[in-house]
C-alpha cells in the first residue's frame, strides 16, 4: 500500500512539472517589453528595461545555456554573470522554485497575492460548499430516485428538465435571477449573500450530474448480482444503497474530484455579478486589468487542487476496491 | 435524512429573513451609493479624471473653497484665514505682483501610522509649499502644473531641476532627498503664512489652491507610503485633512468614507440663502455642523442589473453615472409613474463639459485637407445621438466651450457642427471624394477612429459606424482599452480619438488652453492644432480680467477654430442621477465635487419606505412552498406508477 | 480566413457523415433507431436548420462595395428603425411625451422579436449570431479533432513510450481548470473568434484524444489487425484503412456534445468581456448589451429573450438531446439497452 502512494505521488511530479511547463510557456512567452507595456503603458524605453529587469524577465526562459551571457537580453544590456550561474538559473525554475516557496508575488496595487487570497477564501467557500453539498445531495438522490423509478412520468420529466437546465447559459440565469429575485419575489438580497450564488450554482450543476448519476446507476442495477440479490432476498432498499450505490462509488467519486477546484476558484460570474468579495471575483477583476500575476497563480491554485483531488480519489479507490491496480 | 432536510430548511430560512443586503441598516446617518469601478489615484497632486477628484475632493480639504449656494460662483476661505492679498514685493531687486495668504492655526491631518504616535500633526504652510513642490515635478504627472507654470517664479525652473536630479540618480533617488531645495517665487514669511511671487498678473493662480491640487501633503507621510515592505502607495493611502477620511477600501469591492475627527470645526453649512433655493428645499439642513453624515459606503458594483435592482429595493440612495471626461453609455433610467410616485427625483448635476473628437493633424489624410475635415464634421446628428443614447441629456455643441462660462455664447451657431448631409456630401467631393470613394483604390474611403472598449458602448459605435455610411465613408473602429488608448494618443498613433475635457475651474482659458499650439507637449492639444493668430488671441485673453473686450477675442478664437475643423465637436453632457427621497436635495455644483459633506439625510424615512417596498409579497411564499409541493406529488406519482407498471 | 476554411471542414464533414451512415453497419442501424424516436428527429432539424442558416450567412457577395451575405439579402425588406421597439409594435420605445406621432417614431416594418437600440431587427442579430456559433463549433473542432485523433491513436496503437508521452501530455492539460485556462490563453494572445477556436481546441482534443486511444487499443487486438500486421502492411496504412473508420462514431458524438459546450462557452466568455471583438454579433454579446436593457423602465426585454429563448437555448438543448440519443445508439456498450 505504502509502495502504491508513493509511486502514485511520483507520478505526480511529471505532471506537476508539465503543468508549470504549459502556464509558464503561456505567461512568459511573449516578449518581455510587450509585458512590461502592459503594466507601464506610457513609460518610456528605460523605464520598460528597468521593470524587466525587477521582474526577472531578462534571464534566460528555461535554461541557463552556455553562451546567454553574451546575448543582450530583453532589458537592453548583456549579463556576463550569467556564466557563473548554474543551468537552473532561468525564468522557469525561478518561477518553480516561487511556487513551492509559496512565494506568490504582488498584484498589480502591490498587494501581496497571498494577503488577498487569505482574505477572499472564506466568501468563496461560503458560497461553493452549501452549492457542492447541495449539489451531490441532490444528484444522487434525484438520480437514484428517476433511475430506480425509471420510466415514470416523474424519470422522463427529469430527463428533460435537466437537459433543458443545461442548455441555460449561464448569464441567463444570473440576468434571471437579479430580475425575479429583485423585482418580484423579495425573499433574498440580490447583492452581497450567499443564497442566490449558491442556488444558480446548484441549478446550473445538477442538471448534468443528475443525468451522469443516473446512467451510472443504471449501469449498476442491470448487473448481475443484483438479480442475484432480489432473488436471494435482499430488501430492495438494501440493493439500492449498499451495492448500486457503493459500487458506483468511482464513477461518483471521479465526477466530484472534478469539480473539486471550482470550490476555491470560485465562479467567477456569480462572486462579481453578486457582489460576493471572494477567489472569483478577484480573478474577474485580475482579467479586466490583465493583472497576469493573479491569473498565473490561480491557474497552478487551480491546477493543484485538481492533481491533489485526483491522487486522493486514486488513493481512494485503492482503499475502496484492492482490486484496482496503477496502471 | 431527515436531518438533512431540516438543516436546508434552516439555511435558506435564515437566508430569507429579509432582503436587506446589509442586514440591516447601520444607526447613524450613513449614505449608500455605488461606483462602477475604483478611483485611479487619491493622491492629490495625480488626481486628473473627475472620477477620482469626485472622491479626493472629500478626503482633501483646501486653502480655498466655493461657497455652497452662493451663484455666480464665489470663492472663500477654508483652511486659509482670508482671501488672499495681492500686492507687490521685491525681490533681487526687480518688483514682482504677490499674493499673499495664511492658513489658521491648529489645522491638524488625521490620524495615521505614518505620524511618530499615530497622531495627525498640525498642518503648517510648509505642506502647502511641499504640494507646490510636488506639483511641479513631471514625473509624477502631476495635474496642477499648468496652473503654476509660467506664472511663479522659478516654478518651472524648479521642475526643470527635478528632472534632472531624478536623471542623475537613474529615478532612484530618495523621496526625502528629492525636494529639499526651494522655490525661488515661493517664500515662507512664518510658520502659517505664504507670499508668492508671480512674473506677471494671474488671477487664476488662486484656482490652484482651491483645488484637490492645492491641499497640503504631509512629507513623511509621502515618503512612508511608497508601496514597498507591503505598504500601499500614497495613490491609494493618502493622508489629509477633509471632512472624511478613507476607513475601508477594498479594491473592487467596497469604499468607506468615514467623517474625520480631526477636521476643522468651523465649518458649517450655509445658515441662510435665497428663496429660490429654499423652495427647492435646498435650507433644510441650515446651520448644522459639517460634515453631516457619518459614513459614506460606495459599492463597487460593475454591472447595471445589480445597481438598478438595489437602488429600486432602496438599498442605495443614489444611482447616478460617476462623471467622466471619457464617454459612458447611459443606459436609459427615464422617470416612470411609479417612480415618481414612490417620491424618486431626478437630481440634475450641471456639468461644464464638452466632447469631441480629434483629427490627428499629422496625417496625411487629415493634414491639409480641411474641406474633408468640413465634410465630415457634419455628418453625425448630434441631437439624435443625445436621444437615442442619452435620453436627451445633453445640448448639441458648437464650439469647445460648454455653457455656464464666460466664453460660452447662446447666439453663436457653428455651421459645421450640426448634420448636414448634402452640404457634407457638396464638400467630400470638393475634397476629392465624391460619394465617399477614395479615387485610389476605387473603394469607400475608410477612417480609423479610435475608442475606449467599453461595454456598453457597442451599439453607440455602431450608431457612428451608420452615420457615416450615409455619406459612403466606411468608418472602422478600434476599441482598445483605456491605458492604451491614453498610449496611441500620446505618440500621436491615430487617426480620429476621443476627445473631451471637464472644467477644473470656471475660466475659459481651462479650455481654449487645449487648442493652443505650444502646449503639444504637455497633456494638452492632443492633435498638433497650430493656428497662430489663434495662439496670438490666446495669449492676449488669458491674463485679460472678464468683460467685454475678453469675450470679443473668445468669439473670434471660437470662429477660427469652427472654421478650421480640427476637431468634430459633439456635445456637452447635462449629467443626472436619480435619487430616493429621503435623501435632502443637493444645489448641484459645475464644478465641484465635494459634495459630500453637504449631504443629508432623513434615515427614519428611509427605514421606513425600504421595509415597506421589501416585505416579500404573500405569492413570493407561496411559489416556493407551491414548487416543493409540486415536486413532492410528481415523486410520490412516481412511486405509484411503478408499483402499477410491475416491476 | 478562418471563416473559409471552416467552411470547407463543415463541408467535408457533412459529407463524411453522409457516407459514414450509409455504409457502415454501425451507422445504418444507428440511424434506424434514432429515427424511430420523435424528439431526437425533432432534435437534428432544429441542428439543421440553425447550421444552415448559420452557414448562409458565411455566403457574401459585393453589392454596392460592401460585403453582403445571403441572410443580409433575406433581410433588405426589413427596415431598420430608429431605435428600440417591441415585437410587433407600431412606436419606438421610450419616446419622449408629446412625440408620439412624429414620423420619426413611426415603425416601418414588422419586427417579430422586435428591435435594439440602433433600430435593427432583433430576430436579424439572432440569425447572425448563429453564424458565430457555427464558426466557433466547426473552428474548435478544426483543431481539437486532428490533434485528438492523431494522439489518440498513436497512444492506442503503438503504447510504450509513446503512449507514455501522450497520455502525460493529455493528463498535464486536463489537470489545468478549462475555465482558468482559456481565460489566460485569451488574455495573453488576445481575444476574437480565431483565438477562442485556439483556446478552446487546444484544450479540448483530450476528451477525444483518450476516448480513441482507448478504442484503438482494443482494435489493435482484433483479429484482423494482427493478420495485416503480420502480412506487413504498412502501420500507416493499416490505420488509415482499418482502424480510423471504426473511430467515426466517437468523433461525431464528441462533435455534438462539443460543440454545445462551445456556444455556452462562449457567452460566458463574452460576458467577462474577453470573447469576440467587439463588432462581431454574437449572442454573447447580445446577453451583455440585454444587462443594461433590462434596467431600462420600460424593460427592454426582446433583446434578452431572442438571444437566450431563441437563439442559444434551442440550438444547445437540441445538441444536447441529439449527442445523447447518438451515443446511446451507437456505443457498442450501451447497443441493445434500452435507457
Amino acid at each position: 500500500m505504502i509502495q502504491y502512494i508513493i509511486r502514485r505521488f511520483l507520478y505526480t511530479i511529471p505532471i506537476w512539472l508539465g503543468v508549470m511547463l504549459i502556464t509558464f510557456l503561456l505567461f512568459n512567452m511573449r516578449d518581455p517589453i510587450a509585458i512590461a507595456r502592459v503594466h507601464m503603458p506610457q513609460a518610456p524605453e528605460k523605464a520598460l528595461h528597468a521593470w524587466v529587469r525587477n521582474n526577472n524577465f531578462h534571464l534566460p526562459l528555461i535554461f541557463n545555456l552556455p553562451g546567454s551571457e553574451t546575448m543582450i537580453r530583453a532589458d537592453g544590456k548583456a549579463h556576463p554573470e550569467f556564466k557563473d550561474k548554474s543551468i537552473f538559473y532561468s525564468q522557469f525554475f525561478l518561477s518553480i522554485k516561487d511556487m513551492v516557496t509559496f512565494n506568490l508575488g504582488l498584484d498589480k496595487n502591490k498587494k501581496p497575492i497571498a494577503d488577498s487570497m487569505k482574505e477572499r477564501i472564506w466568501p468563496s467557500l461560503s458560497i461553493m460548499l452549501p452549492a457542492f453539498v447541495l449539489n451531490v445531495i441532490l444528484s444522487i438522490s434525484i438520480a437514484l430516485f428517476s433511475a430506480y423509478y425509471r420510466e415514470t412520468t416523474f424519470d422522463i420529466s427529469i430527463s428533460f428538465v435537466t437537459v433543458f437546465m443545461m442548455s441555460v447559459a449561464l448569464p441567463v440565469y444570473l440576468l434571471g435571477a437579479n430580475f425575479l429575485f429583485g423585482k418580484f419575489l423579495k425573499l433574498v438580497p440580490v447583492y452581497n449573500h450567499t443564497a442566490l450564488p449558491v442556488l444558480i450554482a446548484v441549478l446550473s450543476g445538477i442538471g448534468g450530474n443528475i443525468r451522469f448519476y443516473r446512467t451510472v446507476f443504471l449501469e449498476q442495477m442491470e448487473q448481475d448480482f443484483v438479480r442475484t440479490a432480489r432473488s436471494k432476498g435482499v430488501s430492495e432498499s438494501r440493493i439500492l444503497f449498499r451495492h448500486v450505490l457503493g459500487n458506483s462509488l468511482i464513477p461518483v467519486l471521479t465526477s466530484v474530484v472534478m469539480s473539486l477546484p471550482f470550490l476555491i476558484t470560485g465562479s467567477l460570474l456569480l462572486e462579481q455579478f453578486f457582489g460576493i468579495p471572494g477567489m472569483g471575483d478577484m480573478m474577474y477583476t485580475a482579467i479586466v486589468s490583465q493583472d497576469f500575476q493573479v491569473i498565473k497563480v490561480m491557474v497552478y491554485l487551480g491546477s493543484f487542487l485538481y492533481m491533489s483531488g485526483s491522487l486522493l480519489t486514486d488513493l481512494s479507490y485503492r482503499l475502496a476496491d484492492p482490486r484496482v491496480s496503477l496502471s | 435524512m431527515r436531518r438533512i432536510v431540516a438543516l436546508l430548511i434552516l439555511i435558506f430560512g435564515i437566508a430569507s429573513c429579509n432582503n436587506n443586503p446589509y442586514g440591516k441598516f447601520p444607526e447613524g446617518k450613513v449614505i449608500f451609493t455605488a461606483m462602477d469601478g475604483d478611483p485611479r489615484t487619491l493622491d492629490p497632486s495625480r488626481v486628473g479624471d473627475t472620477a477620482s477628484n469626485s472622491i479626493a475632493s472629500n478626503i482633501h480639504d483646501t486653502p480655498f473653497e466655493y461657497e455652497y449656494l452662493t451663484r455666480p460662483l464665489t470663492l472663500k476661505p477654508a483652511m486659509a484665514t482670508s482671501m488672499p492679498v495681492y500686492g507687490t514685493a521685491e525681490h533681487k531687486g526687480k518688483k514682482y505682483p504677490s499674493m499673499k495668504f495664511s492658513i489658521k492655526k491648529g489645522l491638524r491631518y488625521m490620524d495615521d501610522a505614518c505620524f511618530p504616535d499615530g497622531k495627525g500633526r498640525e498642518i503648517l504652510i510648509d505642506d502647502i509649499i511641499y504640494s507646490i513642490k510636488r506639483a511641479s515635478d513631471l514625473a509624477i504627472d502631476p495635474f496642477g502644473y499648468p496652473m503654476l507654470s509660467e506664472k511663479v517664479l522659478g516654478f518651472d525652473e524648479y521642475g526643470a531641476a527635478i528632472q534632472k536630479k531624478r536623471e542623475q540618480t537613474e529615478n532612484k533617488i530618495d523621496i526625502k532627498l528629492l525636494y529639499t531645495d526651494n522655490i525661488e517665487g515661493v517664500r515662507k514669511l512664518d510658520d502659517y503664512t505664504l507670499e508668492l511671487l508671480l512674473l506677471h498678473e494671474a488671477p487664476q493662480v488662486i484656482y490652484f489652491f482651491s483645488l484637490t491640487v492645492g491641499s497640503p501633503a504631509p512629507k513623511e507621510c509621502v515618503a512612508f507610503y511608497n508601496g514597498k515592505d507591503g505598504k500601499p502607495t500614497y495613490d491609494r493611502h493618502p493622508v489629509a485633512s477633509g471632512p472624511f477620511y478613507i476607513k475601508e477600501w477594498h479594491p473592487n469591492y467596497r469604499m468607506i468614507l468615514s467623517r474625520n475627527p480631526n477636521y476643522r470645526q468651523d465649518d458649517f453649512f450655509p445658515a441662510s440663502g435665497n428663496k429660490a433655493d429654499e423652495d427647492e428645499g435646498l435650507l433644510l439642513s441650515k446651520g448644522k455642523k459639517l460634515p453631516i453624515v457619518d459614513e459614506v459606503r460606495m459599492q463597487i458594483i460593475q454591472t447595471s442589473p445589480p445597481i438598478w435592482t438595489l437602488f429600486e429595493q432602496g438599498y442605495l440612495d443614489r444611482a447616478g453615472i460617476p462623471r467622466e471626461v471619457f464617454q459612458q453609455v447611459i443606459s436609459g433610467q427615464d422617470l416612470s409613474t411609479e417612480f415618481k410616485s414612490r417620491g424618486i427625483r431626478l437630481d440634475k448635476d450641471i456639468d461644464i463639459s464638452s466632447y469631441w473628437w480629434y483629427f490627428n493633424l499629422n496625417d496625411p489624410l487629415f493634414a491639409s485637407n480641411v474641406t474633408l475635415r468640413q465634410a465630415l464634421s457634419m455628418v453625425v446628428d448630434r441631437k439624435e445621438m443625445i436621444d437615442r443614447f442619452y435620453n436627451g441629456r445633453g445640448i448639441p455643441a458648437q464650439s469647445l466651450i460648454p455653457p455656464g462660462i464666460e466664453g460660452y455664447f447662446e447666439d453663436y451657431k457653428n455651421p459645421l457642427a450640426e448634420q448636414n448631409l448634402t452640404e457634407a456630401k457638396r464638400l467630400l467631393t470638393l475634397a476629392g471624394y465624391k460619394d465617399g470613394i477614395d479615387p485610389k483604390t476605387g473603394k469607400p474611403l475608410t477612417i480609423r477612429m479610435t475608442l475606449v472598449e467599453s461595454r456598453g458602448a457597442s451599439s453607440l459605435y455602431r450608431f457612428y459606424i451608420d452615420q457615416y455610411s450615409k455619406v459612403g465613408i466606411d468608418l472602422k473602429i478600434e476599441q482598445l482599452d483605456w491605458p492604451t488608448v491614453l498610449e496611441k494618443k500620446n505618440k500621436k498613433e491615430f487617426q480620429m480619438i476621443h476627445g473631451g475635457w471637464h472644467a477644473d475651474y470656471p475660466d475659459p482659458q481651462n479650455f481654449l488652453q487645449l487648442f493652443y499650439g505650444p502646449n503639444v507637449n504637455g497633456p494638452y492639444n492632443e492633435n498638433n492644432y497650430q493656428n497662430k493668430t489663434f495662439d496670438q488671441l490666446y495669449n492676449e485673453m488669458k491674463d485679460l480680467p472678464s468683460g467685454e473686450k475678453r469675450k470679443s477675442i473668445i468669439r473670434k478664437m471660437l470662429e477660427i477654430s469652427g472654421n478650421d475643423a480640427h476637431v468634430v465637436y459633439l456635445f456637452h453632457p447635462v449629467s443626472y442621477g436619480l435619487t430616493h427621497e429621503w435623501i435632502y436635495p443637493l444645489k448641484p455644483h459645475p464644478i465641484n465635487t465635494n459634495q459630500l459633506k453637504y449631504r443629508d439625510l432623513d434615515q427614519t424615512l428611509r427605514l421606513k419606505k425600504t421595509e415597506q417596498w421589501n416585505s416579500p409579497p404573500l405569492y413570493a411564499w407561496l411559489i416556493v412552498a407551491g414548487t416543493l409541493f409540486v415536486l413532492f406529488i410528481l415523486m410520490a406519482a412516481a412511486v405509484i406508477q411503478y408499483r402499477r407498471m410491475g416491476r | 480566413m478562418i471563416k473559409n476554411i471552416t467552411l470547407i471542414f463543415f463541408a467535408l464533414l457533412t459529407i463524411y457523415l453522409f457516407y459514414l451512415f450509409i455504409k457502415t453497419d454501425n451507422g445504418r442501424e444507428a440511424f434506424l433507431k434514432l429515427r424511430s424516436k420523435k424528439r431526437v428527429v425533432a432534435a437534428f432539424l432544429v441542428i439543421c436548420i440553425y447550421f444552415l442558416v448559420g452557414f448562409l450567412d458565411q455566403i457574401s457577395f459585393q453589392i454596392d462595395n460592401k460585403n453582403k451575405t445571403i441572410i443580409d439579402l433575406i433581410f433588405r425588406g426589413v427596415p431598420q428603425e430608429r431605435t428600440y421597439s417591441a415585437p410587433f409594435a407600431n412606436r419606438v420605445t421610450g419616446i419622449i411625451p408629446g412625440t408620439e406621432n412624429e414620423e420619426r417614431n413611426l415603425v416601418k416594418g414588422t419586427h417579430i422579436l422586435g428591435t435594439d437600440i440602433n433600430g435593427y431587427d432583433v430576430f436579424y442579430s439572432v440569425i447572425k449570431g448563429s453564424g458565430t456559433a457555427l464558426i466557433l463549433s466547426f473552428g474548435t473542432g478544426l483543431i481539437s479533432f486532428p490533434i485528438g485523433i492523431l494522439l489518440g491513436i498513436l497512444a492506442g496503437y503503438f503504447g510504450g513510450w509513446v503512449d507514455d508521452l501522450i497520455q502525460w501530455l493529455y493528463t498535464t492539460i486536463s489537470s489545468i481548470p478549462w475555465l482558468l485556462f482559456v481565460i489566460a490563453f485569451l488574455m495573453v494572445f488576445g481575444r476574437g473568434i480565431f483565438w477562442i477556436c485556439m483556446a478552446i481546441g487546444l484544450t479540448s482534443w483530450v476528451e477525444l484524444a483518450r476516448l480513441v486511444r482507448g478504442e484503438t487499443m482494443k482494435l489493435k487486438n482484433l483479429d484482423y489487425i494482427t493478420a495485416a500486421r503480420a502480412q506487413g502492411i504498412p502501420v500507416a496504412r493499416i490505420l488509415y484503412r482499418h482502424i480510423l473508420p471504426n473511430l467515426n462514431y466517437l468523433i461525431i458524438i464528441t462533435f455534438t456534445l462539443s460543440a454545445s459546450s462551445v456556444i455556452l462557452a462562449e457567452s460566458v466568455l463574452t460576458f467577462i468581456g474577453i470573447g469576440v471583438e467587439p463588432g462581431t454579433s454574437s449572442w454573447g454579446v447580445m446577453l451583455v448589451e440585454a444587462q443594461k436593457e433590462l434596467t431600462r423602465s420600460p424593460i427592454i426585454w426582446w433583446v434578452f429573450v431572442g438571444s437566450s429563448f431563441i437563439g442559444i437555448l434551442p440550438l444547445v438543448l437540441s445538441l444536447n438531446i441529439f449527442g445523447d440519443a447518438l451515443r446511446d445508439a451507437l456505443d457498442p456498450r450501451v447497443k441493445g439497452k434500452d435507457v
